[in-house]
């Protein structure tokens, strides 16, 4: 999790469109996702699908090995998830796969690849810093924005407090611990992660009581550049794909 | 499982971001009335957010072989109590969404119904409940681990029964093939988490006692 968390987060830092206003992108992928949702499976999320990742691996020059390292696990959580969809049950019966099922199952992994990648558009062009920043313009309370930007950087080092646990108890037990002891073993790992948060939590609150941290704690937040071109491109996606679903209805 | 983008018509997922706004909004207030009463839970508060984010990538050892991994919600609940883990575990899974696509932006609103409000209310009101009838600490623990995990893939069976009515048998037969499709990886899952709880929360009484009295969560003097 901790190294596909970095990597996403690198790509938003280093990416050409990390200087972009982050409303202009947040109205852009929440308008693919809501295309994705609302349109038919085809023509309407299968478009989306494309433009998403023609946005993503053009302009915003993401690398194809990290978009597919980011995006295949959860397309294979979504095959696997509506997998149900295509069986049919009736009581006293043995499950059935049915054709109709098939195509509900198909066009839901559709609308979920769609709204995924373009979920994933925003994920990987914006710092989650800069996300912050943003809904801070918006008038969100602070402290709760606060307690999500510093969730988000104790994640890292939690993260990897958490594969050096596992990585050091995996290397004392290889694998050949009684269950019982595992048990024992994975509690106690759980338990440090939990200490270390704590303690370092509350040795990062006296250093910044020391400062003069006392309500908010602000921090410097690009405006980013307005981008009409992004948006009008935006519209213009969204009308293309409005129209060709209802040109092939 | 939280329920991935796409997966659920859009008026549910409207319908789902209205039942779970109140509870999330009253969290949140109750997050705002904590920080401006205690600035220094400020913090720990962040840490029990990333904390929980964290929790699922740690493995937990399966009797096949395989490994799972909790979902943390039923501790917060007992720790910072359910109001908290409402807004904490709403962040939780908006970052999960955005930052690895597990879940999704559309249906935040059920995902939150799910993990962050009825797994905590339901491991919770199990931790007291079985609190008034035993002083013992190992049994309220475990049903507060256990409940909260099987409560919230109870609800989610219940919202994909809801979404995908089966062709044939409806409402009910569909929630029975989700619930039994759960039931396979999540009743395992959850005695496991629950037997992980117990073992957890021994280790945070012998060596961060002072964090749990100051959460309220034990007394300043107990033999338990």
């Amino acid at each position: 999790m901790s190294a596909r968390v970095t990597a996403v987060d690198d790509a938003a830092w280093a990416g050409p469109w990390r200087s972009v206003a982050v409303g202009d992108k947040v109205a852009l992928s929440l308008a693919l996702v809501l295309t994705a949702l609302l349109t038919p499976a085809w023509p309407g999320s299968v478009l989306v699908a494309v433009v998403a990742v023609a946005l993503m691996l053009g302009p915003a020059r993401i690398r194809p090995g990290l978009l597919a390292a980011v995006a295949l696990p959860p397309l294979a959580f979504l095959v696997a998830g509506a997998a149900p969809l295509a069986v049919e049950v009736q009581l006293g019966e043995w499950p059935r796969v049915t054709p109709d099922g098939v195509a509900r199952a198909a066009g839901v992994v559709a609308h979920g690849v769609a709204g995924s990648l373009s979920v994933l558009l925003l994920a990987t062009t914006t710092p989650m810093v800069d996300m912050v920043g943003w809904l801070r313009r918006l008038r969100v309370p602070g402290p709760l924005l606060e307690i999500a930007e510093l969730m988000y950087r104790l994640l890292f080092v939690l993260a990897d407090t958490a594969v050096a646990l596992h990585a050091a108890q995996a290397g004392r037990l290889g694998g050949q611990a009684p269950l019982r002891r595992r048990f024992r073993h994975a509690a106690s790992a759980v338990g440090t992660v939990a200490l270390h948060s704590w303690h370092r939590a509350t040795r990062l609150q006296a250093g910044l009581a020391l400062r003069g941290f006392e309500e908010d704690l602000p921090t410097l937040s690009p405006a980013g550049r307005r981008t009409p071109r992004l948006l009008i491109a935006g519209l213009v996606v969204v009308a293309g794909v409005v129209a060709a679903c209802w040109a092939v209805a | 499982m939280h329920i991935a983008e796409g997966m659920l018509p859009p008026v549910q997922c409207a319908a789902w971001f209205a039942a779970s706004a109140p509870f999330v909004i009253h969290g949140s207030r109750q997050v705002l009335r904590t920080v401006r009463e205690h600035p220094e839970r400020k913090l720990l508060l962040a840490a029990a957010g990333a904390f929980t984010l964290v929790l699922s990538a740690l493995k937990l050892p399966s009797v096949t072989g395989s490994s799972s991994h909790p979902t943390g919600t039923g501790l917060g609940a007992v720790l910072f109590r359910p109001p908290v883990m409402a807004f904490l575990g709403t962040v939780v899974l908006l970052f999960q969404a955005t930052l690895l696509a597990h879940g999704g932006l559309t249906t935040l609103g059920a995902n939150a119904f799910s993990m962050a409000i009825a797994g905590p209310w339901a491991g919770y009101a199990a931790y007291r409940l079985l609190g008034r009838v035993t002083r013992a600490t190992w049994p309220p623990v475990f049903a507060a681990m256990a409940v909260a995990n099987l409560a919230t893939y109870a609800v989610t069976s219940v919202q994909l029964a809801i979404a995908y009515p089966d062709a044939a048998s409806g409402l009910p037969g569909a929630l029975a093939k989700f619930l039994s499709l759960f039931a396979l990886t999540q009743i395992p899952l959850a005695i496991a988490e629950g037997l992980l709880g117990v073992l957890l929360f021994g280790f945070l009484s012998r060596a961060a006692r002072p964090e749990l009295v100051g959460l309220g969560v034990v007394p300043e003097t107990t033999d338990a």
